[in-house]
């Protein structure tokens, strides 16, 4: 036991001395906190999809357009939460909306050839993130105006019923959030042990080590909890700075978020170990894990969302394991629901998967440097 | 003898194999990615899964509404899948567990007095007005901090929408047509993901090679006496300077050379990269990443300090320069970094002179802010720069 303390010890002094692995395991992890969380968290809460904040579009109307007509677009407008900016050319409006002038979103152009509205609308290539979005707008606007025009109230009413399964409201940030500290969970557990066990092993401190009374396992262990307990410091230091920064105020299951931790920093160490053992060249596997690392990233349903995706690429988000450690992170802090043999199951999977991967990574890296 | 510096600088750069994954080859693989993920976040394939719980019985209304609901969860070819799939549900609370489970998207409800109202108002709304408490409603209920189940929920109202168009003109109710047309502005050529992804890792790429490769090497040099000890050779250290650079240029052309290679073969990209402003806009990246290595190079002392500095660097600038996605529209709190991040200027400007978008910026400062940062780096460089340092002072 003291032996392994004294490992341990030295596994953190030198961790902490390290300054480019600092930067990986710390300031890596909240740099992509505050920039994903700025850029896109905003403040908006749940009650956004409702489409209550007013978006500011151009629109131009053609000579024949009455006055009639112009009332009918201001109401139809107010209806749908939409504030217009009137302008009087088609350059105009072209150039509203791509220098975003007012704060203009998009834009509108309306003729009217005889009796059949003509209507196209303007987005700016620059937000073709937003397109889908404000097609929408401009398709709902369109069907509210002519209803207007016609003089037509509804005949069936849609009622909106917004559905929260989650103890406390979520946030957009807050959900973004807790899958940016899924993916600083998987990324330190994947190169976890590349860093420490490939590199003392390329620099001969395991082979020096063998001839100690030190087991093997006891490295093994030193070094898990050295893991261990610098990523646990990262997630408190990130939890603290999405608290102070974006006031997201995580509504944490302890029990299960102790587990889904523990369960995906294991599974991810295990996967980082097979990288080892698969090319045994630490560099080797550190650039292995980091492909893979940036597949799970952006195909693990936490930047981009999957469902907009073919079925194919649905699959392979399906298959990577940052998937189910983003669900089961968003659940253990309150942000999302699963059910709980979901939750269990996928636990007892990493678990597995780690419990033979670890050891043996351990075992056949100790037993090479023995030969 | 320079020329044999920057061979061998080459030579070893190329057996470094973190040099070939992060100059080389990671740009093809985020090229990939960025790529499959935005040419294919179409929603082409997209099932939602819904529950309709119908309270109302039989009637005119609620058999249109399932005549609708008919329409949008079949399909043509039985191998394709329809935009809703209607989950059997025995009642409400069954419906609420699927939903909160996740199995699925949304809750489609028709309340019991649906058809009575449906009724008066067809029958009646001509004669007298009929108030909204008594007009058919639908409940339609979904998780707004799920994608599917918010899309979900926003295409059926849309149709719903539509319902009530169509049943206006069945009530002889004149509704003006209209027709929806789009046209994209600032972009002077059809849009293509497979082009504008090419300038973005372009980019990335030399800046890799500046900030990860030539800045880090610089300080290597320094730290391991390597600088000094060419001082006590015939060499001139500003030759072991101007090695290092072109040793860093030659890393970037190549990974320009292999990016476009690949995305020839296989995103069909056009060759509007080699337009005479893009090359110019290649150029002026080429020469603000290599500042940004000598400023590196100048102020870290250790190449692990580098490494630090330079992905602090990095990193923001890259996500918050345009690189991967528009970054014009972003909060005001990041905004600001946005208009100071030179990146941003050299993203805009290549993919304007590709002919892909015009860029929401001035024209001169496309040239100007990049020009600029190259001039102050370079001069806060020469300033701070020192030749020894290191381990062996």
């Amino acid at each position: 036991m003291k032996l392994m303390l004294g490992i341990l010890k030295a596994f953190l002094k030198s961790r902490i001395r390290d300054k480019g692995a600092l930067f990986w395991t710390l300031a890596f992890p909240i740099m992509f906190l505050v920039i994903f969380g700025l850029a896109f968290g905003g403040d908006s809460s749940s009650s956004v999809s409702t489409g209550a904040e007013e978006i500011r579009y151009a629109i131009y109307l053609s000579g024949e357009i009455d006055e009639e007509t112009e009332s009918n677009i201001i109401k139809a407008s107010e209806t749908m939460g939409l504030k217009p900016l009137l302008v009087y050319s088609l350059s105009d409006l072209g150039e509203s909306v791509e220098k975003g002038y007012d704060g203009v979103e998009f834009g509108i152009s309306l003729m009217d050839k005889e009796g059949l509205y003509e209507v196209k609308a303007y987005f700016n290539a620059g937000a073709m993130n937003k397109m889908q979005f404000y097609q929408s707008v401009v398709n709902n606007f369109v069907t509210e105006f002519r209803k207007t025009t016609a003089g037509f109230e509804n005949i069936i009413t849609v009622e909106t019923v917004e559905r929260e399964f989650t103890e406390q409201p979520v946030t957009n940030t807050g959900y973004i959030l807790s899958g940016v500290i899924a993916v600083s969970i998987s990324l330190s557990g994947i190169m976890a042990l590349i860093i420490s066990f490939g590199y003392y092993r390329k620099q001969d401190i395991i082979k020096r080590l063998i001839v100690t009374p030190m087991k093997g396992s006891q490295f093994l262990a030193a070094d898990i909890i050295n893991n261990l307990l610098v990523s646990i410091i990262t997630i408190i230091i990130i939890m603290l700075f999405a608290r102070l920064l974006f006031q997201v105020s995580f509504n944490i299951n302890f029990l299960y978020f102790a587990i889904t931790y523990f369960s995906s920093m294991f599974l991810m160490m295990g996967l980082g170990g097979l990288f080892l053992l698969l090319f045994r060249e630490p560099n080797a596997a550190m650039n292995a894990a980091n492909i893979f690392s940036t597949i799970m990233m952006f195909f693990a349903g936490v930047y981009f969302p999957l469902e907009l995706m073919p079925k194919w690429l649905q699959r392979l988000g399906y298959i990577l394991p940052m998937t189910y450690v983003a669900e089961n992170i968003r659940f253990s802090l309150g942000q999302d629901y699963m059910q709980l043999s979901r939750f269990w199951t996928t636990n007892a999977v990493f678990i597995l998967i780690a419990a033979v991967a670890i050891p043996l990574m351990g075992k056949t890296i100790f037993k090479l440097e023995q030969i | 003898m320079r020329n044999q510096l920057f061979k061998s600088l080459l030579i070893s750069g190329l057996r470094e194999k973190e040099t070939i994954f992060w100059i080389l080859l990671f740009p093809l693989i985020l090229f990939t990615i960025m790529v499959l993920i935005f040419s294919n976040m179409t929603g082409e394939d997209l099932n939602f899964k819904m529950a309709v719980i119908d309270h109302s019985g039989d009637g005119m209304g609620s058999t249109i509404i399932h005549q609708v609901f008919e329409d949008i969860s079949t399909t043509e070819n039985p191998e394709d899948d329809p935009l809703y799939s209607i989950i059997d549900v025995k009642n409400k609370d069954q419906a609420l567990v699927l939903l909160k489970e996740q199995h699925i998207d949304v809750i489609v409800e028709i309340p019991e007095n649906f058809n009575q109202n449906f009724n008066k108002v067809v029958f009646f709304s001509k004669i007298s007005s009929i108030s909204t408490d008594n007009k058919p409603t639908i409940i339609v209920e979904s998780v707004p901090m799920r994608n599917l189940s918010k899309l979900a929920s926003d295409v059926m109202k849309q149709i719903l929408a539509e319902v009530n168009l169509e049943a206006a003109k069945r009530m002889n109710i004149s509704i003006p047509d209209a027709t929806i047309s789009t046209e994209m502005v600032g972009q002077t050529q059809d849009f293509n993901y497979a082009d504008y992804f090419l300038a973005g890792i372009l980019i990335m790429g030399f800046f890799s090679t500046g900030f990860l490769n030539m800045g880090i090497n610089m300080t290597y040099f320094r730290r391991k006496g390597i600088f000094k000890r060419f001082a006590c050779t015939p060499i001139k250290k500003s030759k072991l300077i101007s090695a290092t650079i072109l040793s860093n240029l030659v890393f970037m052309v190549m990974s320009f050379v292999i990016l476009l290679i690949y995305a020839k073969l296989f995103y069909h990209v056009t060759w509007a990269i080699f337009y005479p402003e893009s090359i110019l806009f290649i150029l002026i990246s080429a020469i603000l990443s290599l500042s940004f290595g000598i400023f590196l190079g100048s102020v870290s002392k250790t190449p692990n300090g580098a490494s630090g500095l330079a992905n602090i660097l990095f990193f923001p600038m890259q996500f918050l320069g345009g690189l991967y996605f528009p970054v014009f529209d972003l909060s005001p709190a990041v905004r600001w970094f946005v208009y100071i991040n030179p990146i941003t200027y050299l993203a805009a400007g290549m993919r304007q002179s590709m002919g892909l978008m015009d860029a929401p910026l001035p024209y001169y400062t496309l040239f100007l802010i990049p020009i600029l940062w190259t001039a102050v780096l370079l001069l806060i460089s020469v300033k701070i720069f020192k030749w020894d340092g290191g381990e062996i002072a």
